[in-house]
């Protein structure tokens, strides 16, 4: 046997080329449905245990994969709002923990989470340097953002402005880090964590500016009992300070306050039932189960896995007719070879093990080469999700 | 022991109607070195063949090292033939992914029945020594001459130490100095061991060198479509 394999083995490394093209396409067919099923299986996990961890949502009527994509995993979105009266009235009734947020605004790219602070300790997130944001204008920074952005407790982030020459728009609001997450394995690594009222910040609903009395008269355009136009040469403050902080107000009444979505956490299954209820009788606004939204969600990959199983089904069959076009070439091309073996009274079973010894060597060093990419694929497939 | 190292009676081959060969009776002795001649398409790889098990002859009798080949299988016949006969062919049929050591060791790589130990890889380096190819052993097929390969052939003809030699054309494509040489290295391991000989050539020139000759067309009947 050691003689047909190291036959086998120069044969093969004599053919490098040949052999390598062989291998990677075995390799192939081996590793795109292992691939798949790896990724349909950590897409399952990732978005059934998410899914688990946030009972209802509750939002403008429309697209309930939107609104749970939005409010689980930060997608961007162009969700209705809903006014921060709702979240009161879901908060007020009693029925469990409601959690606002604000999702329309990003810094540097990353998505901003406005939101109460019940967010981290229902999600279990907490600082590995600093503290949580308590007042307006700071923020703390999931793991990733930390480390990509390579920021920490004392250093500033501005927010991404949405209209960058639209001088009527608020500034980009410069945010002092307060602290950083600690990695948590999920979406919220992604982000950015403000406290819900410096989102109104950024909506340009509340801001800061000098004091009525230091304000020049010549700017005030027109001035009611409820409302003030100022030009818009008067600079508002694009960071919140000890100075200025009281300088911050809102103009009109909070209940109109945007916000992008209610987290829900209802006390029990009846307090569940009830509020889902009285939010899904209105015709403006809707309560989803993230679970049953992931479900529908999952129903749509598992047909895409469907499909990309034939894919590689189809594959491995082309990969398999093109070895055997490869192995009835070279019997043809050995034709030669095995006559002179022959004669010099090598067996036909000999000659048969040869090509089987090549054909394990080809099928072990694609099985290892795809075990190898597989492993690594695995190591990376946080990522990988992710970025998906 | 008998004398005769091949021995063909009454032996009929056909391939159809488009050839066959009769040989009533042939006998070549142990030690001998015996030249075959004929002109081309007259049988003489084909009486090759059925002397060495290859082709099974439609009757007759064959026997090769005493033993009646046509009584054994497949399996038996290719173990005497790797056992007892080294063959040289014309165009070497060298493996081009083997080293030219490997390719002398070849043999024992094909057959479990041989044992490539210490021994053998010695004498494989004796032999090219006496080859005078020692240099070359590393190297593949492609990179060496003409020479130097029909020597690797030759060197694997005799590793296993045959009582047969048999090569076929080795001088088919040489001048006339190199086909002695050639001589020199099939005679001289051949003579050193006592071992048989037969040469199928069509270098008339040779034919003094050998202690016999058969002509093919004298000794047989060959009948073409």
């Amino acid at each position: 046997m050691r003689g047909v394999l190291l036959l086998s083995w120069k044969h093969l490394c004599f053919h490098r080329a040949r052999s390598l093209i062989l291998i990677a396409s075995i390799a192939v067919s081996f590793f795109l449905p292992l691939l798949t099923r790896a990724l349909v299986e950590r897409y399952q996990t990732v978005l059934r245990s998410r899914a688990k961890e946030s009972p209802l949502v509750a939002g403008a009527k429309g697209n309930r994969f939107d609104l749970t994509l939005a409010t689980l995993y930060f997608r961007d979105s162009e969700l209705e709002t809903i006014p921060f009266s709702e979240y009161e009235k879901i908060r007020d009734a009693g029925f469990g923990v409601a959690i606002p947020l604000n999702l329309r605004f990003k810094a540097r790219g990353y998505p901003i989470v406005a939101c109460g602070a019940e967010y981290f300790e229902k999600r279990g997130l907490g600082c590995d340097r600093g503290h949580l944001p308590f007042r307006i204008g700071q923020c703390v920074l999931g793991a990733t953002v930390a480390e990509d952005l390579d920021l920490g407790p004392g250093d500033y982030l501005f927010s991404d402005q949405p209209e960058l020459y639209d001088i009527t728009k608020p500034p980009a609001l410069k945010m002092s880090v307060l602290g950083t997450l600690a990695r948590s394995g999920g979406p919220d690594d992604g982000a950015v964590f403000v406290g819900i009222k410096t989102a109104w910040i950024l909506e340009g609903i509340a801001h800061g500016h000098r004091g009525d009395e230091e304000i020049d008269p010549k700017l005030i355009l027109s001035e009611d009992d409820n409302n003030v136009a100022i030009s818009a040469a008067m600079v508002e403050h694009n960071e919140v300070t000890d100075e200025n902080i009281a300088s911050f107000h809102y103009h009109g009444s909070t209940e109109g306050l945007p916000l992008s979505s209610v987290l829900v956490f209802p006390r029990d299954e009846k307090s569940r039932t009830l509020v889902k209820a009285r939010l899904n009788a209105s015709r403006l606004y809707q309560m989803v189960v993230p679970t049953d939204v992931v479900e529908d969600l999952l129903s749509f990959v598992f047909k895409i896995k469907a499909l990309l199983d034939l894919v590689a089904a189809i594959l491995a069959a082309t990969t398999l007719l093109l070895i055997v076009l490869v192995l009835m070439l070279s019997l043809k091309m050995r034709a030669r070879e095995i006559e002179a073996l022959n004669r010099i009274g090598c067996s036909r079973f000999r000659v048969l093990q040869l090509y089987a010894v090549e054909i394990a060597i080809l099928v072990a060093a694609s099985a290892a080469l795809a075990a190898a990419a597989m492993m690594l694929t695995l190591s990376f497939l946080p990522d990988l999700t992710r970025a998906l | 022991m008998t004398k005769a190292m091949i021995e063909l009676n009454d032996v009929a081959f056909g391939y159809g109607d488009e050839f066959s060969l009769a040989v009533p009776k042939l006998q070549v002795n142990r030690g001998e070195k015996v030249a075959c001649i004929g002109p081309s398409g007259t049988g003489k790889t084909t009486l090759i063949n059925l002397m060495t098990g290859i082709l099974q002859p439609d009757q007759g009798e064959v026997r090769l090292d005493g033993v009646d080949i046509q009584k054994l299988g497949e399996d038996a016949r290719r173990r005497i033939r790797i056992q007892t006969v080294g063959m040289v062919f014309q165009q070497f049929e060298l493996l081009e992914y083997l080293s030219a050591l490997e390719n002398i060791l070849l043999p024992y790589h094909l057959n479990p029945a041989l044992k490539l130990d210490a021994a053998a890889k010695a004498r494989a380096r004796k032999i090219a020594q006496d080859m005078g190819i020692s240099r070359i052993l590393n190297r593949k097929p492609r990179q060496l001459s003409q020479g130097e390969r029909q020597r690797v052939a030759i060197s694997r003809a005799l590793v296993t130490e045959p009582a047969l030699l048999i090569a076929d054309e080795p001088t088919g494509n040489l001048d006339p100095e190199n086909s002695d040489t050639i001589l020199d290295l099939l005679f001289a391991p051949c003579e050193e061991r006592g071992a048989t000989l037969l040469v199928v050539t069509h270098d008339h020139g040779l034919l003094p060198r050998f202690d016999r000759v058969i002509d093919i067309m004298a000794m047989a009947e060959v009948a073409q479509a």
